[in-house]
């Protein structure tokens, strides 16, 4: 598969050493598939030492989760292990099922990156953690010792009201409060390893930070060793006391944390470094390339979207209010990036301004006219200047269709003039456009790769020739190398088309790489607004400055000054819940939200003597959006 | 950022090896043995009933004079012998396979219709008009079948095709639960909400983007409808109703058979045979379909 050597560092297979909690020995894990077998894992050889985190890195099929899943006999039912797996002097991969059992949880554990489907969800919490004490609890313990050993562990991981938290069912807790309930869960038992599988990737940045110090936390405490799994270069950086790089089935490269980040050895680290965007190198271009002063192409003004939620034919419907009194201004060729983490309305601001959900209150200018008020077919006219790439690249496209229709689609209706042979034309020239040939036009998704599938998903919104891109998440589902490149491919398309670009993402990091200028949202509401590289110099918002100091990065040195005390679950969001905010301008361009009496509708006027403008505003409702 | 930092395999051209959703789905098929067996023997039977009664020395109606309750023999040129008027099973037998089959196909084509058509509308409109219009499916289902036949046969009792159109119009109400379903998931994928922001309209992207990726489940239901329909035929015939003679039909034949059994045992045998094996390999394929188009685990 790869191209690459195995380096010097990782030739010679060493002897199980003693301090070594877990010793891998030509570790080969393959796969009976369709297509024949298949082999993930090329004879691989390491070692756990004790008391350390060992980040284990990679891109997706690299097989960095593979080759810790088959030492703990959790492979799915087509794949097989072969080699050493060696704790405590026993081969863990030619252990029968019965022993081994008894070693998963009680010395080994491991978390996963779902917090939700490891949980079960019929069982209260206190039930579930009872249950694990029991079956691993070297003796019987009394009810009330379990329940008070179980309080304890809840305590330990920093989750508030520890004794209500049993009685609850996984579905109550927030995502990152259920994975301190798994970790809590693992660590009750007493392993001496614990094997994290992406614990942090499903959650936000926010709430990642205080799991990871809380992973540090234990390790210190406790003296647990951690194998830490993960595809993210800075939160390796900010925990792991070595680190192995993992590529194509193979070790690419092992060292200390500084080693691999500050002289990495391979050219295979270097490129994954590189690719990686990082929020203390701001590499965004200065917002004054852009016309601050001309007419922008998109105002958006108070605008508000509520969904109702209804529970059946006879339940009451609730409102729940999704964006709220949320302006924006966009110039010609600029990148306006717009952060959040999940729940702040980031998609739904997407689709509100695009109408594909109908905003509540408020209203959309585009080239001056209001979209809100045009009627079907005038609105599909102005679709032609307004196309979004979407997050997921498999899912965006049509599984039954071959990409060339995909993309040719948009001019169905945009040009329908156009014969079916003019439009593969114009299809085959798109797909160009971003790198791909001729041999693509006729495969279906399932054939491509992510960065491949996101390609055409680019050429699709850009072959009516936009004004304006619009991009949910566009880079979010894909490896860190792909990601360099799909944003590369972004930014030429908007040198040589003059394109508009609305970023929406949750990642700080890509956004300090590509936007002009960056608005924050949160909980459904503009709390600051500035040119990129202020923002980022100089955050005034304090929920802002939360996001910004929970970023890892990915430079080990950087990290260990940053680490902070580790918070209590279950108030997260302290800092930012001072409803009832307006925008003050702070500085030229930098708009930050503030706390006052009443409610005034906060825009954001993109440029100076442009003063915000006040327009429907919506009735003010307490209740604050879950999830 | 700089252009390409460095060769980027996204953009190496493609090798010429390709597959597509049928070509993966007729590899998966292709290796499972009993839907296979079942292809083969209702190929064979359909060549059959086809052609069958051009090569067969008798036809269906004439009775042969010289022997009337004959038993299958191969010297008089029987082979499956002939019943108590004298006319050749074996000619009788591949009739009723054709009229059968022919029944079948019309049922199920009109529910395939009517049920795709419904329950993408339904599920794709949704709301109010879903509701509505699934709780019409709801009343149907609680109204007697059997009552709706006699009701039917009243009105188109002259004409099997016909009648068995109308029995169409009453199996579709599965199929549009199923393709309400279906429409349902596939509405919240990404690919929808493209093509809604690519300006495309409602009956476009019902007809383009909802339908063909419907193909796999509809392909399945249909497969089993048809011997469910078979089935329902034998079922009418045996009591009385469906197919006038001089036609005829597997069920009927079996009907006339279970008369006779204790003196005239193979007229009720090879009818009987050729129903048994139509529908296991038929139920066979629909299963062997349902798994080559069970995408799940294949990416």
């Amino acid at each position: 598969m790869s191209g690459l050597a195995a380096g010097p560092r990782t030739d010679a297979v060493p002897d199980a050493s003693p301090e070594a909690v877990l010793s891998v020995r030509n570790l080969t894990v393959g796969f009976r598939t369709e297509d024949g077998p298949v082999e993930a894992v090329h004879g691989i050889s390491f070692d756990v030492r004790r008391g350390e985190v060992l980040g284990v890195v990679g891109e997706s099929g690299s097989g960095k989760s593979q080759s810790l899943l088959a030492t703990l006999g959790l492979l799915t039912s087509n794949g097989h292990a072969r080699g050493e797996a060696l704790h405590d002097g026993r081969n863990l991969l030619t252990m029968p099922e019965r022993e081994l059992r008894r070693v998963r949880g009680r010395r080994i554990g491991m978390i996963f990156q779902d917090p939700l489907t490891s949980l079960t969800p019929h069982l209260r919490i206190g039930e579930q953690l009872s249950e694990t004490l029991r079956l691993h609890a070297p003796d019987r313990l009394s009810r009330s010792d379990v329940r008070r050993r179980c309080t304890e562990w809840l305590e330990r991981v920093h989750l508030n009201e520890p004794a209500r938290r049993l009685e609850q069912y996984p579905h109550e807790l927030s995502g990152g409060m259920r994975q301190r309930v798994m970790i809590a869960m693992t660590m009750l038992a007493g392993p001496e390893l614990l094997i994290a599988d992406e614990p942090t990737t499903a959650l936000d940045v926010t709430v990642q930070a205080g799991i990871l110090d809380l992973m540090r936390e234990l390790q210190r405490d406790l003296g647990t060793s951690i194998v830490l799994v993960t595809h993210d270069m800075g939160v390796v950086a900010g925990v792991c006391d070595r680190v192995q790089v993992m590529n194509g089935g193979r070790i690419v490269e092992s060292g200390t944390v500084d080693e691999i980040f500050h002289a990495p050895a391979e050219a295979y680290t270097r490129r994954l470094l590189a690719a990686v965007p990082r929020i203390d190198d701001v590499r965004a271009p200065p917002a004054e390339l852009v016309d601050p002063h001309g007419e922008p192409l998109l105002r958006v003004e108070g605008l508000g979207v509520d969904f109702s939620l209804h529970g059946g034919l006879f339940s009451k419907r609730r409102r729940f209010q999704a964006l709220e009194g949320v302006g924006l201004t966009l110039h010609a060729g600029e990148t306006l990036g717009i952060v959040g983490e999940s729940g702040s309305g980031k998609s739904t601001l997407a689709r509100a301004i695009l109408r594909l959900i109908e905003p509540t209150v408020g209203r959309v200018t585009w080239l001056g006219r209001a979209l809100g008020e045009l009627d079907a077919k005038a609105m599909r006219d102005a679709r032609r200047d307004l196309q979004i790439v979407f997050q997921d690249p498999f899912a965006s496209l049509n599984p039954s269709m071959p990409v060339v229709e995909s993309i040719a689609e948009p001019l169905r209706v945009f040009e329908p003039a156009l014969s079916r042979r003019g439009r593969r034309d114009r299809a085959r020239e798109a797909l160009s456009l971003v790198g791909l040939d001729d041999s693509f036009a006729n495969r279906y998704p399932h054939e491509l790769s992510g960065g491949q599938n996101q390609r055409v998903g680019i050429a699709r919104a850009t072959i009516s020739r936009p004004k304006l891109l619009v991009c949910d998440e566009a880079v979010s589902a894909l490896d860190v190398s792909v990601q360099a490149r799909v944003l590369a491919l972004l930014a030429k398309l908007q040198r040589e088309l003059g394109l508009s670009m609305l970023f929406i993402t949750h990642d700080l990091a890509v956004v300090s790489a590509v936007a002009h200028r960056v608005l924050v949202l949160y909980r459904g509401r503009v709390v600051e607004v500035a040119p990129t590289r202020t923002l980022f110099a100089g955050p005034r918002h304090p929920y802002t400055q939360r996001l910004l100091s929970a970023v890892p990065v990915a430079d080990p040195r950087a990290e260990r000054h940053a680490s902070g005390p580790a918070g209590q679950a279950g108030d997260e969001d302290g800092a930012a819940s001072n409803a009832g905010e307006r925008l003050r301008e702070v500085a030229p361009g930098h708009w930050v939200a503030e706390a006052r009496q009443g409610r005034d509708v906060p825009g954001d006027t993109g440029g100076p003597g442009d003063p915000a403008r006040s327009g429907a505003e919506p009735a003010f409702e307490p209740t604050a959006p879950t999830g | 950022m700089a252009d390409a930092p460095y060769d980027d395999p996204d953009t190496r051209p493609l090798d010429s090896a390709r597959s597509t959703r049928g070509r993966d789905a007729w590899r998966r098929f292709r290796r499972n043995r009993p839907a296979m067996a079942g292809l083969v023997l209702l190929v064979l039977i359909l060549l059959a009933a086809l052609i069958g009664p051009y090569f067969t020395p008798f036809d269906n109606e004439t009775p042969d004079w010289s022997a009337f309750r004959a038993p299958p023999s191969l010297a008089s040129g029987h082979w499956f012998g002939t019943d108590q008027n004298g006319r050749d099973l074996l000619a009788r037998t591949l009739q009723g396979t054709r009229v059968s089959l022919a029944v079948a196909g019309v049922a199920t084509l009109v529910a395939v219709v009517i049920g795709v058509v419904f329950g993408a509308v339904a599920g794709y409109i949704g709301g109010r008009l879903d509701q509505a219009m699934m709780r019409f499916v709801d009343v149907l289902y609680a109204l007697p079948y059997i009552l709706f036949v006699i009701l039917l046969m009243v009105i188109f009792g002259r004409n099997v095709y016909l009648l068995f159109a109308a029995i169409g119009c009453l199996e579709w109400l599965t199929m549009a639960r199923i393709v309400r379903g279906q429409t349902l998931s596939l509405r919240q994928r990404e690919f929808i909400e493209a093509a809604r922001a690519a300006g495309l309209g409602s009956a476009a992207i019902v007809r383009r983007h909802i339908v063909p990726n419907l193909v796999g489940p509809v392909v399945i239901y249909a497969a089993l409808t048809v011997p469910e329909i078979v089935a329902t035929e034998s079922f009418l015939s045996y009591l009385g109703f469906g197919v006038q003679e001089p036609l005829t039909s597997l069920g009927t034949l079996i009907a006339e058979g279970t008369d006779v059994f204790e003196i005239l045992p193979w007229l009720l045998w090879f009818p009987a045979a050729f129903l048994v094996t139509l529908l296991l390999s038929m139920l066979f394929i629909g299963d062997g379909l349902r798994d080559a188009f069970d995408m799940r685990g294949h990416g």
